[in-house]
C-alpha cells in the first residue's frame, strides 16, 4: 500500500470514529472509540462538566428509584409502577451514554464489518435484552434458589463478566480467522453494487456464517449482567416486590437499547462512508473492506483481552 | 491482480487500521466503566505537634448498596448492623480496593502517596444507610504551612461514584491551622480515565505556601 492510501484510510477511519463517538454519546465524547480525538480540540475541563452532571443525573435517579419503591412497598398502590418503568427507562438511556463493554465492541463490529440498519438496531436491542435477562436469571438462582449473601451475588455478576469477555475474546479471533480466510476465495463478481450493503463479500457460505455471528456477539456481550439491574432486583426483592424489579430491569433494557442502537446506527453508516472511497474501484473496495474486517476482528480481540484484565484485577463487590 | 498480493495488502491495511484504532481509542484501562454505586463522602486530617499524620475518610453509601449490606448484617432487621458485621464488611468490601488506594489518592507536594493499607475501620448504619470510617495514616506526619498536601476521593474506574461537598469538603480540628483553609480544584496533574477528564482534589492551603 502507498502511503498515501494509508493516510486515507487512516483519514476515513479518523473521521468515521468521530462521528461514531460524539453524537452517540451524550458523554460528549466519552465513547472510547474517541476520546483521544476530542481530546485533541477539546480542553476536558467542559467534557468534565458534561460527563459529571451525567453521572450526577443518574445518582439522581437512582435516588428516584429508591423512592418509588419506598413508596410502592408503603403505600400498596401501584400506580407509581408506572413512574417506575418511566424512571427505569431513563436511567436505562442515560446509563448506557457512558462507555460501556457492549458499546465498545457493537459499534467497532458495525464500524467495520457493516450490517443493514435493521440488523445494528436488532443487535442492541437484543444484546440489552440478554444483558436483562441475564441479571434475572442471577438473581433468580443465586438469591431466591440458593440464598446465597447478597454481597455474594454481586460478586457473582463478575464471573458472569470473565465469560462475557472470554467469549468477546473467542469471537474476535473467530471474525479475524474468517476474515483472513475470507480473502482465500477471491470473489470478484460486482457484489459491490448490489445494494445489500450488509458487508457481504461473498456467497451463501459467508452469510451463513455472519448470520451464525449475530446470536454469538448478542450472546458474548449480554451473558454479562448489567450490575445496576441486579442492584434494583436485590433491592426490590428485600422489599418483597420482586416484580416491580424485573419490570423495572425491562424497562431499562429498553433505554439501554435504544442509547445503543443510537449508537449502532451510526456504526453502520460509519462503515458505508469509509467504504465510499473505494466504491469506483472495486479491487480498491475488496481492500479496504477486508482490511476493515481484519482491523475490527483485532480490535474486538484486543478490547476483549483488556477488559478481562481489567477484571481479573478487580475483586470484591464494588 | 494476484491473490496472494490481495491478502497481503487486505491484512497490512487492516493491522494498519488496528494500529490507528488503538491509537485513537488507547485500549480501554478499566471494565465497566458506568457508576453502580454511589457514595457521599467526607474527611477530616487527623493532627498531633502540629503535624497533619493520618486522614480520615468517611463513605456514607447509596441505599441500593446499604440495602444489600443490611440484608447480609442486619438480620435481626433492627437497622444497626449486627455484632462482628463491620470485620466481615471490612474483609469483603472494603480490604479487596488496597489496589485501589482504597479510592482515597493522597498527594504531598504532588508526589502520590502510596496507601499501604488502612486503620481503624468501623461500620455504622442510620436510616437505612451504611457508613463506611477508616484511616489512611500518612507514612510521615506533614506541616501544612511547609509542604502542599491534596485529598481525591475517586474510583479511578467510575464503577464507584464518590461525591464529595466542594464548599466544606472535610475538617480539621486544630488551632494551629487556621490559616489554612480546603480548596476544591480539578487536578490537572493526574487526569483519570483514558486521560480524558480530571478529578476533584481537595487542596489544604494555608497562607504563606
Amino acid at each position: 500500500m502507498s502511503p498515501f492510501r494509508t493516510l486515507m484510510l487512516g483519514v476515513l477511519l479518523f473521521v468515521g470514529t468521530v462521528a461514531v463517538g460524539v453524537p452517540g454519546a451524550p458523554a460528549a465524547g466519552q465513547s472510547l472509540l474517541a476520546p483521544k480525538a476530542t481530546e485533541a480540540t477539546e480542553e476536558p475541563g467542559p467534557l468534565d462538566k458534561a460527563y459529571a452532571s451525567l453521572q450526577r443525573f443518574q445518582g439522581e435517579l437512582q435516588r428516584d428509584l429508591v423512592a418509588i419503591i419506598k413508596d410502592i412497598k408503603d403505600s400498596g398502590r401501584l400506580a407509581p409502577v408506572l413512574f417506575l418503568v418511566a424512571m427505569s427507562f431513563l436511567y436505562g438511556v442515560f446509563h448506557a451514554a457512558g462507555p460501556g463493554h457492549g458499546k465498545i465492541v457493537i459499534s467497532s463490529y458495525l464500524l467495520t464489518h457493516g450490517a443493514k440498519v435493521g440488523n445494528g438496531v436488532l443487535i442492541a436491542f437484543a444484546a440489552a435484552f440478554v444483558q436483562a435477562c441475564s441479571a434475572i436469571l442471577l438473581v433468580g438462582a443465586l438469591a431466591i434458589l440458593l440464598d446465597l449473601p447478597r454481597l455474594q451475588v454481586t460478586g457473582h455478576a463478575r464471573t458472569l463478566e470473565i465469560a462475557s469477555y472470554g467469549l468477546i475474546i473467542a469471537l474476535g479471533i473467530w471474525m479475524l480467522v474468517a476474515a483472513v480466510r475470507g480473502r482465500g476465495c477471491d470473489h470478484g463478481h460486482g457484489h459491490a453494487h448490489d445494494g445489500s450493503d450488509d458487508g457481504d463479500s461473498d456467497g451463501t457460505a459467508g452469510r451463513m456464517r455472519r448470520l451464525g455471528r449475530i446470536p454469538a456477539l448478542v450472546l458474548a456481550i449480554g451473558v454479562r449482567p448489567c450490575t445496576g439491574a441486579i442492584i434494583v432486583l436485590l433491592f426490590t426483592l428485600a422489599n418483597g416486590l420482586l416484580v416491580v424489579g424485573v419490570v423495572s430491569t425491562f424497562a431499562m433494557a429498553v433505554g439501554v437499547g435504544i442509547t445503543v442502537s443510537l449508537l449502532g446506527v451510526l456504526s453502520v453508516f460509519g462503515h458505508r462512508l469509509t467504504l465510499k472511497v473505494g466504491q469506483r474501484n472495486p479491487v480498491w473496495e475488496r481492500r479496504l473492506r477486508a482490511g476493515l474486517t481484519i482491523a475490527g476482528s483485532l480490535f474486538i480481540t484486543v478490547i476483549g483481552a483488556t477488559l478481562l484484565l481489567s477484571t481479573l484485577d478487580r475483586t470484591g463487590p464494588l | 491482480m494476484g491473490r496472494s498480493r490481495t491478502i497481503v495488502s487486505a491484512v497490512a491495511s487492516g493491522l494498519g487500521i488496528f494500529a490507528l484504532a488503538l491509537v485513537t481509542a488507547s485500549a480501554p484501562r478499566q471494565s465497566d466503566a458506568h457508576p453502580h454505586v454511589w457514595l457521599d463522602t467526607t474527611f477530616e486530617l487527623l493532627v498531633e505537634s502540629e503535624r497533619v499524620h493520618a486522614a480520615r475518610v468517611y463513605w456514607t453509601f447509596d441505599e441500593f448498596f446499604s440495602a444489600l449490606m443490611l440484608e447480609d448484617f442486619d438480620k435481626d432487621g433492627d437497622g444497626t448492623l449486627d455484632d462482628g458485621a463491620a470485620a466481615l464488611l471490612f474483609e469483603q468490601v472494603l480490604e479487596p480496593l488496597r489496589e485501589y488506594s482504597y479510592f482515597t489518592h493522597l498527594h504531598v507536594d504532588g508526589a502520590k502517596v502510596v496507601v499501604e493499607g488502612v486503620e481503624d475501620f468501623d461500620a455504622t448504619a442510620e436510616d437505612q444507610r451504611v457508613t463506611f470510617g477508616f484511616t489512611v495514616p500518612l507514612p510521615r506526619a506533614i506541616d501544612p504551612r511547609e509542604t502542599l498536601f491534596s485529598i481525591a476521593l475517586y474510583d479511578e474506574s467510575y464503577y464507584v461514584e464518590l461525591y464529595i461537598d466542594e464548599q466544606t469538603p472535610g475538617r480539621v480540628d486544630a488551632a494551629w491551622m487556621q490559616s489554612c483553609a480546603f480548596e476544591a480544584a480539578l487536578d490537572k496533574d493526574n487526569p483519570i480515565y483514558f486521560d480524558s477528564f480530571y478529578p476533584l482534589a481537595i487542596y489544604l492551603r494555608c497562607a504563606g505556601t
